[in-house]
């Protein structure tokens, strides 16, 4: 009865040590006892009787019928069920949070490594996504004319892109009447090259 | 929090109340009897607090022991045990209170107003009016009884019930402080739990028949 209290019994142990008890008001009384030697210990006698056997049975018998009750209750299942089984996972359970810190760790792995291969000094790795990108069909090359400006200075023109801009060149100006910021340097108008 | 209250925040963490709730759910109806005996005293003390009828004190005792056991496959063993019971215990007094104030054929006299919302409530070192100064004195009477058997306990058998008792150590660590095997550690304790039992339990019995 001293290591049940203790909680030092083996579930077989713990088999007999109930029999033994339930079996008997003597050691019942000694149970009650032996917690009030340790509530003493711990500074906290507050009442100077054991437990009355008169409410322990009346108890007993009330418990026997809500125990009935609650079988019937669950007709299907032949044993109690296992409290795993019967109470839901809160969110806040051990196994959720085991879960989220494993995905929090797995998500924060993901975006060092990401981050990493973006930093790296040698720019090894933008030239990887360089040539990741690259596709797969090869262009052929535009021809690219030299044309001077106003300025004297030579400005590469791209035929192709000419004939964009003459084909679209009421695309020039938004719905704002003010020129969108790429086409502001991209424009058909000659006087603006 | 009460005296009683704290000595159950320092009882040591591992105790036999997880063990017998888990039985309990299983199907093992004397595994909950045991939970009865240990903490009947202390909740009808608690219920007793809020509650003046004697007879109502019982009826609300009883009444928190059943409401437990119906919900004892929700208990998942965050907070000790009592401190779920306590919880029970108390809104099941409220629950009571609140049904008899609205019948008319009981009197004032029989409930009391105190508020005990929480487990921790104000403490208060005075005795409690429900308890009698006899009740009182036989309560020191006791601890001084305990506190005395355990100063005439052997040294080695002491020092085990202590390190069990008051510090919490599973009989393994015992073990291994006091350097002896860990079935001399369980008969240490078991030794001496009997011999200040024996020096406690005729105190005891010259309280029966006296209510709580």
């Amino acid at each position: 009865m001293s290591a049940l209290m203790d909680a030092e019994l083996q579930s077989s142990e713990l088999s007999q040590a109930l029999d033994a008890i339930s079996g008997s008001a003597s050691a019942r009384t000694t149970w009650d006892l032996y917690h009030l030697v340790g509530e003493s210990m711990r500074g906290g006698v507050g009442h100077c009787r054991t437990h009355d056997p008169a409410f322990v049975s009346q108890l007993r018998e009330r418990l026997q019928v809500e125990q009935a009750r609650m079988q019937q209750q669950r007709p299907l299942t032949g044993s109690a069920p296992t409290r795993a089984a019967q109470s839901p996972l809160a969110a806040n359970d051990a196994w959720w949070r085991k879960v989220a810190t494993l995905a929090s760790v797995a998500v924060l792995a993901v975006v060092v490594w990401q981050a990493g291969s973006w930093v790296r000094p040698d720019g090894q790795a933008a030239v990887e996504l360089a040539q990741t990108a690259k596709p797969a069909a090869t262009v052929e090359p535009t021809p690219v004319a030299a044309t001077p400006t106003l300025s004297g200075q030579t400005m590469l023109r791209d035929p192709r892109l000419d004939a964009l801009l003459a084909a679209h060149r009421h695309h020039g100006v938004s719905a704002l009447q003010v020129p969108t910021g790429f086409l502001r340097n991209a424009t058909f108008s000659e006087a603006d090259r | 929090m009460n005296q009683n209250d704290v000595s159950d925040a320092l009882a040591p963490a591992m105790n036999s109340d997880t063990q017998l709730v888990e039985r309990t759910v299983a199907g093992d109806l004397r595994a909950f009897e045991l939970l009865v005996i240990k903490y009947q005293r202390r909740i009808q003390r608690l219920v007793g607090r809020m509650v003046r009828d004697v007879d109502l004190v019982e009826d609300i005792t009883q009444e928190t022991f059943i409401r437990a056991f119906r919900a004892l496959h929700q208990f998942r063993g965050d907070a000790q045990f009592y401190t779920w019971l306590y919880r029970i215990a108390v809104n099941t007094a409220k629950r009571f209170l609140l049904e008899l104030k609205h019948d008319p054929t009981v009197s004032e006299s029989a409930l009391s107003s105190r508020d005990e919302d929480d487990e921790t409530f104000t403490a208060r070192i005075e005795p409690s009016t429900d308890e009698s100064p006899e009740s009182v004195l036989a309560a020191k009477e006791i601890s001084r009884v305990i506190d005395d058997a355990l100063a005439e306990l052997p040294t080695d058998l002491r020092q085990a019930l202590v390190l069990r008792e008051m510090d919490g150590l599973s009989y393994e660590d015992i073990a291994s402080v006091m350097g002896c095997p860990i079935g001399t550690v369980r008969s240490r304790i078991f030794r001496a739990r009997e011999a200040v039992s024996a020096k406690v339990r005729p105190l005891l019995d010259r309280q029966t028949g006296k209510r709580w």
